[in-house]
């Protein structure tokens, strides 16, 4: 009896799994290739909000107080929301600086950083463009992070985490060759974005964004900015519009019925959409909708 | 992590020792020594066959990518700035309103508090400036003072709060609003009306329950939120509380909040308690300047729930309530006040919301007599444009019966127009 207590004793602060908060669903996904059942995983946001605009709700410092971990996008993408809940949680493991505090945005090279910072310019972000996570190709370095900080934080499943790793790498690198090879035949090719949501994708494909709907970042669409897009659409010979899931529709079916476009909505984040929910799943509906042969 | 291995070490051998297992463990032993001379071996051997350019394992370090360097600014506190103001339309003059103007049981004729919006015609409500930092790895900081129009600065909130206490625990210390309920701890530009919610104003005054105090929070490690909270404050005569005291208003609270599908709900009880005085008076009934009784005990009991559900993108429904109790013993005086508000909101998206108030003040045993002052309440309305995160316009009108002007309970009608502009570094707002 006396042992079996002491084994009990022992065994429950030492064997406690990792709790790991992910901010976005997409490095929930992440969290949960490489850890499997290691960890116990919370995801914050939901797919079908915008990912500026999560509700602080007080639910979520429950869900904060008890991680180990917090995995963020950064890049100020959770400016809007996760400092009042992280400042009411009373976690340090968790506080900007800690081991367990993990900013993605800091592992990838950040494009579109603004040479100059005013709010004149709409919702610009200091360091760049936040929205990297919509790269295929940055999912191989963030699992690679995740790998690493799990490993760090929870040693004793290092090579747990490491095996899961190689196998996501050796399965990803081949999914990136068939989306790669997808994509060849709309290289070169211009589109409209509702806002610079899809630029790491477009980016990696050589696709060009002649404007947005958005006539600055974070500015709701008024009549003279789609005007001037349906001119450019015209002129330009643009033959798609793209859009999230999260943002009204309208202004973008106007555009498209008079421009003779043709706006797509694109899931942003896993299960977004219907049929997206995994990351591979993610991808290969944005290729699908971008890219129609 | 040694931590741990030396408590797993510990506990293993206290299992082995229980059963006399030492030889099992000598046994052990000689097959970890005979793993490590292998290990050793194979360590040698691949040393050996090493290669000349030795392949970098990759760290969180060497995979962060190089950000230029920061500049030292970035240790100056955050600074905004936000200026509030608008125009208002009321059926009394200036005077009547601000020098006329009672709330039976409550606030006496000529001690009127308003602040924001308070004339007819336009108004400069104040400039606030916040800045907020973290002191070292131990604290976080924050001040915010209001100008006002007429030069006047108040120091709203200066306080410092721990961030690396363990157990979920948190102190706050300074000059700070207190978390009782759920309307009192936030700023006038983060209110959902113009205008504080009635019940509040009338016992807290226009700055609400707080001050100068320390405040101990803890979350408990449940998987819904429960926090409890524990405030010692100096009392304050404007809040119903006795000055003479040093540190005597007491305020504990219970809030926890849980999300059901979309729905999410927050919920909270809370208490204060403080010293009171009335000021005596004379023969003809007349106050006595510098002249008070002060025995007296004040309880406060709050209750409030708001409920919370999504509709779409930046699009949502709420609905928020509370209701507070005060009871008032002090020598011949008791007061027996009660009172609630209910406030539907709704968010129709990013630039759009609106939403509807009730205040109603249900209980009012004070020494007056007065049938009508049972009946103190207010109605009001608002919509809400931001053109953009930063910029707010509001529009509200009040239908206000909680007011006496000359002794006469009167219907007073007031349309706000109100813009809040919010520059610099500003933080995001709380639930």
């Amino acid at each position: 009896m006396k042992k079996i207590i002491i084994a009990l004793f022992c065994s429950l602060p030492i064997f406690a799994s990792v709790h790991v908060t992910a901010a976005y669903p997409y490095i929930g996904e992440l969290v949960k290739t490489i850890a499997k059942d290691k960890v116990e995983v919370s995801v914050i946001a939901q797919a079908s909000s915008d990912p500026h605009f999560v509700t602080p709700r007080p639910s979520y410092i429950g869900i904060l107080r008890n991680s180990d971990l917090l995995i963020l996008n950064g890049g100020d993408l959770e400016i809007g929301w996760i400092p009042p809940l992280l400042a009411q949680s009373n976690n340090p493991k968790i506080i900007q600086g800690a081991s367990g505090y993990l900013d993605l945005s800091k592992y990838i090279k950040l494009i579109d950083k603004p040479t100059n910072l005013s709010r004149a310019g709409g919702d610009v972000h200091g360091d760049g463009n936040p929205h990297y996570s919509l790269d295929p190709h940055n999912m191989l370095t963030l699992a690679k992070v995740i790998m690493l900080k799990l490993s760090n934080l929870d040693s004793a499943n290092k090579n747990s985490y490491h095996a899961n790793y190689d196998a996501f790498a050796l399965h990803w690198g081949e999914k990136l060759a068939q989306w790669d090879s997808k994509m060849g035949s709309c290289r070169n090719s211009k589109l409209v974005q509702y806002h610079e949501l899809f630029s790491y994708f477009l980016n990696r494909y050589s696709i060009s964004t002649a404007s947005t709907i958005e006539p600055l970042p974070g500015i709701s669409p008024n009549s003279k900015h789609s005007m001037e897009l349906i001119g450019l659409i015209r002129n330009e010979k643009i033959k798609l519009i793209i859009q999230d899931d999260y943002h009204e529709t309208k202004s973008a079916q106007f555009i498209a019925e008079k421009s003779g476009a043709k706006a797509v909505i694109l899931p942003h984040d896993v299960g977004a959409l219907p049929n997206t929910a995994s990351l591979e799943a993610l991808f290969d509906t944005i290729v699908a909708k971008i890219c129609q042969p | 992590m040694i931590k741990k291995s030396l408590l797993s070490l510990v506990c293993a051998t206290a299992l082995f020792a229980q059963n006399n297992e030492v030889e099992q463990l000598k046994k052990d032993m000689a097959q970890l020594q005979q793993q490590l001379s292998n290990m050793q071996k194979r360590i040698q051997t691949l040393e050996a066959t090493k290669p000349v350019v030795e392949e970098k394992e990759e760290t969180l370090e060497s995979m962060a990518q190089e950000t230029h360097s920061v500049p030292v600014a970035t240790l100056l506190p955050d600074i905004s700035l936000i200026l509030n103001g608008g125009y208002t339309s009321r059926n009394k003059s200036n005077t009547q309103y601000a020098k006329k103007t009672s709330i039976p049981g409550f606030v006496d004729e000529g001690d009127m508090e308003i602040q924001n919006n308070a004339k007819d015609g336009f108004n400069f409500n104040y400039a606030e400036v916040a800045m907020g930092a973290t002191v070292d790895p131990y604290f976080n900081a924050s001040a915010i003072f209001h100008i006002h129009g007429d030069g006047t600065l108040e120091v709203e909130e200066a306080y410092f709060v721990t961030r690396a206490l363990d157990y979920g625990l948190r102190v706050k210390a300074g000059k700070f609003k207190s978390a009782f309920g759920r309307a009192n701890e936030k700023h006038h530009h983060a209110w959902n009306f113009e205008d504080q919610e009635l019940i509040n104003n009338t016992l807290f005054g226009l700055d609400g329950l707080g001050g100068e105090g320390a405040q101990l929070q803890w979350v408990a490690p449940t998987p819904f939120y429960l926090m409890a909270g524990f405030e010692l404050f100096n009392g304050n005569p404007n809040q119903g509380f006795s000055a003479k005291e040093s540190a005597s208003t007491a305020v504990g609270y219970l809030k926890t909040s849980t999300s059901i599908k979309d729905l999410t709900l927050l919920a909270g009880v809370s208490y204060a308690n403080g010293k009171s005085e009335i000021q005596n008076l004379d023969g003809l009934g007349d106050p006595i300047p510098d002249s008070f009784t002060n025995f007296g005990q004040t309880n406060i009991y709050g209750a409030d729930f708001t409920l919370e559900y999504p509709l779409g993108n930046q699009s949502s429904l709420i609905w928020q309530n509370e209701w507070i109790q005060r009871d008032m013993d002090v020598a011949i005086t008791t007061k027996k006040q009660a009172g609630y508000y209910s406030e539907l909101l709704y968010k129709i998206n990013g630039n759009w919301a609106t939403g509807i108030r009730y205040d109603d003040i249900t209980k009012n045993h004070a020494e007056l007599s007065a049938d009508s002052v049972n009946n103190l309440h207010r109605s009001s309305i608002k919509l809400d444009y931001k053109p953009f995160e930063f910029s707010r316009f509001r529009l509200q009108y009040n239908k206000d019966d909680s007011k006496f002007i000359d002794g006469e309970a009167k219907t007073i009608n007031e349309i706000i127009l109100n813009y809040t502009l919010e520059l610099g570094a500003h933080g995001a707002h709380s639930f």
